[in-house]
């Protein structure tokens, strides 16, 4: 630790310190502080209509938070402890849940259980029960579509903390008569929980921060939450309350992040394996149960997975969705309408992958940096991790009005380039990919680094050697989650955009606007889940390839 | 310490030689966001409306127009943060409804430009504001043909408890033209707000979006619903080219459809490129011209000129309720929160 310090405390250090700090303060503090200032100067303090649907959003997120953890974590262990006969399709199912934008998953829903919707009319076909009525539209239907969408971050996190624990732990306990039961719980659970935390903390927070699926599935039974309060200010043309619920929700949330560290640091550090080569995993056999095991978690992804893509495959080719499924009725016109939409579909998939990725590139290194310097380096630092963590907590919407506010004037004029929307998504994205980083680090020993040092490596090259392929699972998926993002991100591209901007979000917004129904929506969704699923075998052939 | 604030020093001139790409500056120095000879337009409505429009008036000025397109919602939050950040970034913009326009003229930010052929234009359409009147749509009843039990007629007629849980209409929290069609039925009846009530207690359901309505009808989530009744004329030219049958119908309330206009306004910027203050203002005109008024109608919208060949869609029978704007955008919190009070 002494020689890292030594190391660090350098010019470079100095310089990469102050070049971290020069773009935190502009990017991630500024437009922040810039946007609420504005909420305390000239808002009038009310907080009476804030606090109900504040707890509403608390709701929603707790909701979620715990199913995402139970969902994700039963996955992640049956994958990675067990064994599991299709551990790859389980990934790629989860890429697809990730996928599917959670607004779409809220039409789902709704196509399936609204009144005329697909679950209706087989209850009254099948059980003849014809005043038989559902309702989609409540609290619990936000937490469970919001779970089927985050769940897959969860999975992941806790899969690459699972897959670093080292077995020889695991095995000590065994060998010391422990059953099997009490080494996951003392043993298993008290690795992980790092990881379960820090993604826990990130699901809450973005489900505090979500508005579209709060819209469309709680409003319309009068639940109102945080980010409507705040959108229909915006509509009132109300920035300064907008401003200043944003900024109870940003205190809020950086009081969970400070909440999070305190806890995870309470409990005792225990030595993890240091890189994920080579790894010797203690598989449980299944024996017997594996039919069932197999058959359950089918049963789950044929649910949450792949009823949705289908509803969302057939709606696709409808002329219109709500029409009955007759051949008359089905269409290629939608994916035709796509690629002819004024020529502008290429140029949106292009301009979403070169922002998105720009976009991650810089939040990878700004997510590295911010972690690497708390966890190597000193805890005072830690502030850096929580200044960029800051934006999960704002809602899309926010965050655009903020770069608006900010980035409109002197001296720094982004708006209206391409920047301006690169900027914006990087400032999404690092809290992500910050996300997957910090749940590695922190079931990550230090001493391992040190015995690289020890075995005649230089420290770049120790990093390089142990530090960063550890690190490279959580930034490859961080990366990927980000893109994805970028795929079907709509407020944040559409308040931002210029001419020949266009990204895929204003497509589909576009889509919308010309009246086109749910079945254009479809179209477009599917194609983005094939595009991102095409990427996703594309980079593990190169990587198989290398 | 030296180095750093030379360090610092650097980094803030790189970030704004980033920053200044893409943007220029006019002679004088002023701010001022477009190119010469191009400008930038924010425009709700309809993609391949707009596209039509940018082409028609593309072939005669040549490339001269970014259109940038927006929701209503979207339209309104972008707009009035860049006012509020302290620079309108678009030239013109069009679409919303007065609403927004009241505001910002309110704040002096927008530029009073009477159009060429402003004398065209039906009586009620020409106001002394600094914002155009383009195209007006009607707050009516939208219902579904194959659902409704009776002759629909009025706005009474949602209150009909055979309808109960089948009525939709937009959230005015999400959108500010329900909250325009809400005021203008909020003194229905003699006490303040009791026709809403009514609505209320037989099921109202509140969608995000006005567009929502006729979707949700047509769909067969529920039968009635109140909105601007241009996207129905959309949605069933829809069905037409697509050969299906769409159920969706339009009553003329007798009580009066409500009247919501979409304007169009130059924003006051005097840093603007001279040639760029003439394409903005021959955009406003063209808007209004003729040609650009039938491409408009033929999307649903009802034509702003005194002209009966672009008025033949509507009856003229039809009873029409104009809104106060200026007392509304006074007014609009206190029905908001109103409206809020009821559910």
């Amino acid at each position: 630790m002494k020689n890292l310090k030594n190391y660090f405390d350098t010019y470079a250090l100095r310089g990469a310190l102050l070049l971290l700090s020069f773009i935190l303060i502009l990017f991630y503090i500024y437009p922040t502080v810039f946007l609420f200032y504005k909420g305390i100067v000239n808002f009038d303090y009310t907080i009476s209509n804030f606090i109900v649907p504040f707890i509403n959003s608390l709701k929603i997120s707790l909701g979620v938070f715990f199913l995402t953890s139970i969902i994700g974590g039963l996955l992640a262990w049956i994958v990675v402890k067990t064994d599991f006969p299709f551990k790859k399709l389980v990934d790629n199912f989860c890429i697809i849940a990730f996928a599917i934008p959670p607004y779409i998953i809220a039409l789902s829903w709704l196509q399936i259980f609204k009144r005329n919707g697909y679950f209706e009319r087989f209850v009254k076909i099948v059980f003849h029960i014809d005043d038989y009525t559902s309702t989609p539209y409540s609290l619990f239907a936000a937490i469970f579509v919001l779970t089927l969408h985050l769940f897959p971050l969860m999975y992941f996190s806790i899969k690459n903390s699972l897959r670093n624990i080292d077995p020889k732990l695991e095995q000590a306990a065994q060998l010391a008569g422990a059953d099997n039961i009490y080494v996951f719980r003392k043993i298993t659970l008290s690795l992980i929980k790092p990881s379960i935390m820090s993604t826990g903390i990130f699901i809450f927070s973005r489900s505090l921060a979500n508005f579209s699926v709060a819209a469309l599935l709680c409003l319309p039974a009068r639940i109102e939450v945080s980010t409507t309060l705040i959108y229909s200010s915006l509509t009132m043309l109300d920035t300064s309350k907008a401003a200043f619920y944003s900024l109870l929700l940003v205190i809020f949330s950086s009081s969970l992040y400070f909440m999070q560290i305190y806890l995870i640091n309470k409990k005792k550090k225990i030595s993890l394996k240091g890189s994920i080569q080579n790894r010797d995993i203690s598989i449980l056999n299944l024996n017997k149960y594996k039919i069932l095991v197999v058959f359950l978690v089918f049963l789950f992804f044929t649910l949450v997975s792949i009823i949705p893509s289908i509803t969302m495959l057939i709606s696709s080719f409808l002329k219109r969705w709500g029409l009955s499924l007759l051949i008359d009725h089905l269409t290629l016109d939608n994916y035709k309408e796509i690629f002819h939409y004024n020529s502008k579909a290429i140029l949106a998939f292009k301009n979403s992958f070169l922002y998105g990725g720009v976009a991650a590139f810089f939040a990878t290194i700004i997510a590295l940096s911010c972690s690497i310097l708390s966890h190597y380096l000193s805890k005072g630092y830690r502030i850096f991790e929580a200044i960029a963590s800051w934006p999960m907590a704002i809602a899309n919407t926010i965050l655009a009005v903020a770069a608006i506010f900010s980035f409109n004037t002197y001296p720094f004029k982004f708006y209206g380039t391409a920047w301006g929307l690169i900027f914006t998504y990087m400032v999404l994205f690092t809290p992500i990919i910050m996300n997957q980083i910090i749940s590695l680090l922190k079931s990550q020993d230090i001493s391992l680094f040190n015995a690289a040092r020890l075995s005649g490596y230089n420290k770049i090259k120790s990093f390089y050697k142990v530090v960063f392929p550890f690190l490279l699972p959580g930034i490859k998926s961080g990366i990927l989650v980000s893109l994805m993002i970028s795929l079907r991100e709509i407020p944040i591209s559409l308040m931002l955009y210029s001419t020949n901007q266009e990204t895929v979000g204003v497509l589909l917004f576009g889509m919308q606007s010309q009246s086109y129904g749910l079945e254009m929506t479809s179209a477009l969704s599917v194609v983005i889940v094939l595009i991102i699923l095409l990427a996703n075998y594309l980079n593990s052939k190169i990587k198989r390839g290398l | 310490m030296k180095k750093i604030f030379i360090i610092l020093c650097f980094l803030f001139l790189s970030i704004e030689l980033i920053s200044a790409q893409g943007l220029k500056e006019n002679s004088i120095g002023q701010n001022y966001y477009g190119e010469e000879g191009k400008i930038i337009a924010y425009i709700s409505g309809p993609a391949t409306m707009l596209n039509l429009l940018e082409e028609d008036f593309e072939s005669d000025k040549g490339d001269v127009l970014d259109i940038v397109q927006l929701g209503c919602g979207p339209l309104r939050q972008r707009i009035w943060s860049e006012a509020e950040s302290g620079s309108i970034r678009a030239d013109v913009f069009w679409g919303s409804d007065p609403l927004l326009y009241e505001a910002l003229s309110e704040k002096g930010l927008l530029e009073k430009y009477t159009p060429k052929g402003f004398d065209n234009l039906s009586n009620k359409f020409r106001l002394d504001k600094p914002y155009t009147l383009v195209n007006e749509r009607y707050g009516v009843i939208i219902y579904n043909k194959e659902k409704v039990l009776s002759d629909i007629t009025s706005y009474y007629d949602l209150l009909n408890p055979k309808y109960k849980n089948q009525i939709v209409h937009a959230d005015p929290s999400q959108s500010s033209t329900a909250l325009a069609l809400i005021a203008n039925l909020w003194n229905l009846e003699e006490e303040s707000g009791a026709y809403y009530k009514k609505l209320v207690e037989n099921g109202l359901f509140l969608s995000k979006k006005n567009s929502d309505v006729p979707s949700k009808i047509q769909e067969g989530e529920f039968i009635l619903g109140i909105a601007p009744h241009d996207a129905v004329w959309r949605l069933k030219k829809i069905a037409k080219k697509k050969k299906y049958e769409t159920p969706l119908e339009i009553c003329w309330p007798k009580e009066g459809a409500i009247a919501i206009q979409r304007p169009i306004a130059i924003s006051k910027n005097t840093a603007r490129f001279e040639k760029n203050e003439e394409l903005a203002r021959a955009f406003v005109d063209y808007l209004i011209s003729e040609k650009a008024q039938k491409i408009t109608t033929s999307f649903g919208f009802i034509s702003v000129l005194e002209n009966e060949k672009l008025l033949k869609r509507i009856s003229a029978d039809i009873r029409v309720i104009d809104i106060n704007w200026d007392d509304l955008a006074k007014k609009q919190v206190e029905i908001n929160e109103e409206f809020e009070k009821l559910f």
